[in-house]
């Protein structure tokens, strides 16, 4: 664990050491390297699960993607940002990589904590440089409303949360996730419990976000920069996910009845959000509402509690995290060049920036989930353990498929097809590190097709 | 290992090869040579076509099938996927097919995109839709197959938008892709269903632990999925918009890959099918309605690749009638029969359309017959061929489907339904063949008129042979399956025949009186009914999208998004909490006199309560 967490405490030192002309080659070089070292933890030989153990931290097949991806995305946040933040001078600079690699070291230790206190305080660390993220480096003066939005809405879930967790530790003597899952079931029977159990999951729920508690999201998404955009679509909202399958298990003879209104409500956000998408102007707010759709499905696979689900909604949530990562950074390609996130006001634009339309196709391509591609295994894997629930469940996902390809193709067409208009004629042309970058996101993606047991969590 | 299955395995995969290696090597960024379509990809095909031949006479000598699953792709628990090809007598007989009528596709392309500047583009595509189709057709198990299924889905938004600039095109193949993805809900139930209940997808397992279940639903699901992809009634509207593409998409897409795949997935899933009386029902009267709404409409069309799109249309009703038949194999026969005339009339059609400078009106047209011989005669012989003329390709699969719907004691409504759409084929082709080679010019003068071209002439020809013997061939190479029925009364024998003959006659009759200005305009109702496609595009295409669209605007983002969890939360929390803050911090001001009189005012109104 250390092997990864101190060089990425040594990013910030090395972040206001390194000469100013060699800032962003460094970090880039440097975090690339502790992504390539954290694909070590993938190799996983124990038979317990559990490996790479210290007195706190530790990963588990679980855990492990999640790790991975975190420490992946980070090189790539530095690669995408580097552009726009060219002009700030270079103390500022350096003062962002320095938020950005918080961010990891805090993701890494909410990820490997073997507390659920620890992963707790982690959940909750990463609001900060979240926050400063959007409401710092933000562009539009309504960053200040998604930044308070943002913060509200994890925190009245979170705390809840602290109660419950406190409350846990209080009846069952611990609270490693070790050992969590081998104390007595206890007996949930009065109307508290059932109040304990919503407090539980509501931090998580909120974090996916649950279709009803989702608004601060697309505001987050629209007007954070787009490291932020990034990690929060990739990473951030996973914690959500992570969270809920971890605590699943102690929750359990409750659960069974009481998340049949969360599932029915996260089917009914995939398709709600589906239609909003179909009807949104705004790239990065489309691309938003998306994920919160995506979401929707992966809180139905966790809640569903099934081998096939659990392993369905871990491998949506890599996948979702590389597919609307890659989304987000090809959206502020054209909004580096065209400054507005308007769609119609960047139309046909393979005609100017041909390999871009690629990119923005196989991202396209997996955000409405094609085969063989894993967001399909996960989709597939999901639907199918919905379906084994309850048939009717079908409808909603059925539909759910068909609207998410309609607004990704929809998506596809409006911004690289058709006649290019006049004003955007004299383009900047797409620069290698915005193709390196995006690349980056959809090599992992296609190359995960080959071995999807990386993904697969506990039924690997 | 034995030396037939050692042969066969092994030329399967370099078919394989074959056909990927052209792919692989566009991953090299140095730019392709012009001629980087014909010399590469055509090439590759050919050689595939050549060596699929060999497991086919091996096939046909000694009935040799094979299945090869070389990887464990994952593994779930008890659930495993695996890397199969399966190579029983369809997917033998099927590929060479398949290769063939591409490689005639691919050469007629060079001439007829050859001012395109991203030809080689436009081959990889081509390539890369024929690799799915093979994919899918060759697919031991659901998810490969599911593989392949979308993947011919998304070539055909590729190719179907191809010329990505007109705002026709990019509709056009939007909506192939949606109308695909209903139909892929009911294939991604099917496949949800046979995981929860069969607990496999290899198709082996799948048909031997179906024996005792009732199957209803996920064949239902499945005649979903063959519903978007071959264009059955209902989700048919996609098909001749698909004629937005270029005509060499268009002849591939309608002959041997895509819309055929909706089929094949029943036939190769007929195992499942033949116990199920309500499954085949609904084949049966769903392939009878399609075949003969789309004939109906193929009627009035003027698009001259329209009517041909209709015409396939009609056909992949026959072929579901058939299914619903329980006859697969049969339905099988018109798959490759079919492919074979359809590839050459749309080739045909692309070289008259390119004659007539871009001109697609068969009102038009005329003449042609004069003017490019060869064309419109080859163009006459598909007709021919569809309409089923007797020992042309078409004849041997549409004669016995028939014979097998008048003989099998099945719905009489179908059976009339089918047999009067056979009639619509003899006189919506009698009315291509009449308007477009024979009578006058109806076209400018100065057309480029020239169909001198060995890779004009060579694909035609190569497929009108096709389209002579092939039905002939694979009849008397294919053993059947099921006992063909094969004494009838004569009237029965020959109703295909007299159908066809009887819509002929009528058809030149309406012909002659028209010509002769005894009835210039048609029925009004009758021909706009047939003419709008029965007034489905223009009510679907609306009514749907609408409602969802307003639904997504007014219910799920205004009222539920920006209303109701904001202006309730957050924005409520907000307003209800500013008076407060409000009063509060304006009765906090600094007056430090007012404060204190307050406080001595208070201060002595309670100690006068107190003393009181």
């Amino acid at each position: 664990m250390l092997k990864i967490l101190i060089p990425t405490l040594m990013l910030v030192p090395t972040t206001w050491l390194v000469p100013a002309k060699w800032l962003w080659p460094t970090t880039l070089m440097h975090s690339l390297l502790i992504a390539l070292a954290s694909l070590s933890w993938l190799k996983n030989l124990s038979e317990t699960g559990w490996a790479f153990l210290n007195p706190y931290m530790a990963t588990d097949p679980l855990s492990t993607p999640l790790l991975v991806l975190t420490c992946w995305l980070l090189p790539l946040m530095i690669l995408a940002s580097q552009n726009h933040t060219a002009l700030e001078p270079i103390n500022r600079q350096r003062m962002y990589i320095t938020l950005l690699t918080s961010l990891q070291i805090f993701l890494i230790l909410a990820f490997s904590a073997t507390e659920v206190i620890m992963f707790y305080v982690m959940f909750e660390a990463t609001l900060i440089p979240t926050l400063f993220l959007i409401t710092r480096w933000g562009n539009q003066a309504e960053r200040l409303n998604a930044g308070t939005y943002f913060l509200f809405y994890t925190l009245a879930g979170s705390l809840p949360l602290l109660v419950a967790l406190l409350l846990l530790q209080n009846s069952t003597g611990t609270l490693s996730l070790l050992t969590l899952q081998f104390s007595n079931p206890a007996q949930l029977t009065t109307f508290a419990d059932k109040l304990w159990w919503a407090g539980c999951l509501l931090a998580f729920l909120v974090k996916m976000p649950l279709y009803g508690v989702h608004l601060w999201l697309p505001k987050a998404h629209v007007e954070a920069p787009i490291a932020g955009s990034m990690i929060l679509a990739a990473v951030l909202l996973k914690l959500g996910g992570y969270g809920m399958m971890r605590i699943l298990p102690m929750l359990e003879p409750l659960t069974k009845e009481l998340s049949y209104p969360f599932i029915i409500f996260a089917l009914w956000g995939v398709i709600m959000t589906g239609s909003i998408c179909l009807r949104q102007t705004d790239l990065k707010s489309l691309i938003a509402y998306s994920s919160v759709g995506h979401m929707g499905l992966v809180v139905g696979g966790i809640l569903i509690q099934t081998p096939w689900g659990f392993t369905g909604a871990l491998i949506l949530m890599i996948a979702h995290g590389l597919t609307s990562s890659a989304l987000f950074c090809l959206a502020n390609t054209n909004y580096e060049r065209t400054h507005s996130r308007t769609m119609v006001l960047a139309r046909g634009l393979q005609m100017a920036l041909p390999l871009m339309a690629t990119w923005w196709f196989i991202a396209s391509l997996a955000n409405l989930a094609l085969p063989p591609l894993p967001n399909l295994m996960g989709e597939l894997m999901i639907i199918t353990s919905l379906f084994n629930w309850s048939w009717w469940t079908l409808a909603l996902t059925g539909a759910g498929t068909l609207i998410t390809a309609g607004y990704s193709l929809y998506m596809f067409l409006m911004t690289q097809r058709g006649p290019l208009p006049a004003h955007i004629i004299a383009l900047e042309p797409s620069h290698s590190r915005e193709h390196l970058l995006v690349a980056l996101h959809l090599l992992p993606l296609l190359l995960l097709v080959l071995k999807p047991e990386l993904i697969w969590g506990w039924t690997a | 290992m034995h030396t037939t299955s050692l042969m066969m395995t092994s030329s399967l995969i370099i078919i394989f090869f074959l056909l990927t290696y052209p792919v692989f090597t566009t991953l090299n960024p140095r730019p392709r040579d012009p001629d980087w379509a014909l010399s590469q990809v055509k090439t590759a095909v050919k050689l595939a076509f050549f060596t699929s031949l060999l497991p086919l006479c091996l096939f046909l000598n000694e009935g040799a099938e094979t299945i090869i699953t070389n990887w464990t792709w994952m593994n779930t628990l008890t659930f495993d996927i695996n890397i199969s090809f399966k190579f029983d007598h369809y997917s033998i007989i099927f590929t060479p097919i398949a290769l063939y009528v591409t490689w005639s596709i691919l050469e007629f392309a060079s001439w007829y995109m050859h001012s395109d500047p991203f030809m080689n583009r436009f081959f990889k595509y081509l390539l890369i839709f024929l690799i799915a189709m093979i994919i899918l057709v060759t697919a031991n198990n659901m998810f490969q197959l599911f593989i392949g299924w979308e993947g011919v889905g998304i070539m055909s938004f590729l190719l179907i938008g191809w010329w990505y600039g007109r705002a026709d095109a990019n509709t056009a193949a939007l909506q192939a892709v949606l109308y695909n993805r209903v139909g892929d809900i009911g294939l991604i139930f099917a496949m949800a269903w046979m995981a929860t209940n069969l607990n496999s997808w290899e198709m082996q397992q799948m048909f031997a632990t179906a024996k005792n279940q009732d199957l209803t639903f996920p064949l239902l699901g499945l005649i979903l999925a063959a519903t978007g992809k071959s264009a059955q009634f209902g989700l048919h509207p996609w098909l001749p918009s698909a004629m937005e593409g270029p005509t060499p998409v268009s002849a591939l897409l309608h002959s041997s890959t895509m819309v055929v795949a909706g089929i094949f997935l029943l036939v190769r899933m007929s195992p499942l099918l033949e116990n199920n009386q309500t499954a085949l029902t609904i084949c049966l009267c769903l392939g009878a309605l399609t075949t003969l709404f789309t004939a109906t409409c193929a009627l009035t069309q003027n698009d001259i690749k329209k009517i041909v799109a209709f015409s396939t249309s009609s056909q992949l009703g026959l072929m579901m009638v058939t299914i619903g038949l329980n006859q697969p194999q049969l339905a099988f026969l018109h798959i490759c029969t079919h492919a074979f005339f359809k590839a050459m009339l749309f080739l045909c059609s692309g070289s008259i359309i390119h004659s007539l400078n871009d001109e697609q009106d068969i009102r038009k047209m005329g003449g042609m017959h004069h003017l490019t011989p060869f064309t419109s005669s080859c163009l006459t012989i598909g007709s021919l061929a569809l309409t089923g003329t007797p020992f042309l390709a078409g004849f041997f699969s549409k004669d016995a489907i028939i014979e097998a719907l008048n003989t099998s004691h099945l719905n009489a409504w179908a059976l009339a339904l089918t047999l009067l759409a056979t009639s619509f084929t003899a006189i919506y082709s009698l009315r291509v063949v009449f308007f477009v080679s024979m009578g006058h010019p109806r076209f400018n003068s100065l057309s480029p008129i020239n169909e001198n071209n060995p890779a004009v002439i060579n694909p035609i020809k190569r497929l009108a042979w096709g389209s002579i013997i092939a039905g002939l061939l694979i009849t008397s190479n294919m053993t059947p399956l099921k006992t063909p029925i094969m004494t009838m009364p004569p009237l029965l024998k020959l109703a295909a025949l007299t159908v066809t003959i009887l819509g002929l006659l009528l058809a030149l009759e309406l012909a002659s009186l028209t010509n002769k200005q005894f009835k210039p305009t048609p029925k009004l109702t009758p021909h706009h009914f047939s003419n709008m496609l029965g007034f489905f595009p223009a009510i679907i295409h609306r009514a749907l999208p609408k409602l969802n669209l307003t639904l997504g605007q007014t219910i799920a983002s205004q009222m539920v998004d920006l209303t109701w969890l904001e202006k309730t939360g957050p924005k409520a929390l907000a307003s209800l909490n500013m008076p407060l803050i409000t009063t509060t911090s304006n009765s906090q001001q600094g007056m430090i006199k007012t404060y204190l009189t307050f406080f001595l005012l208070t201060l002595a109104l309670a100690t006068l309560l107190f003393i009181l």
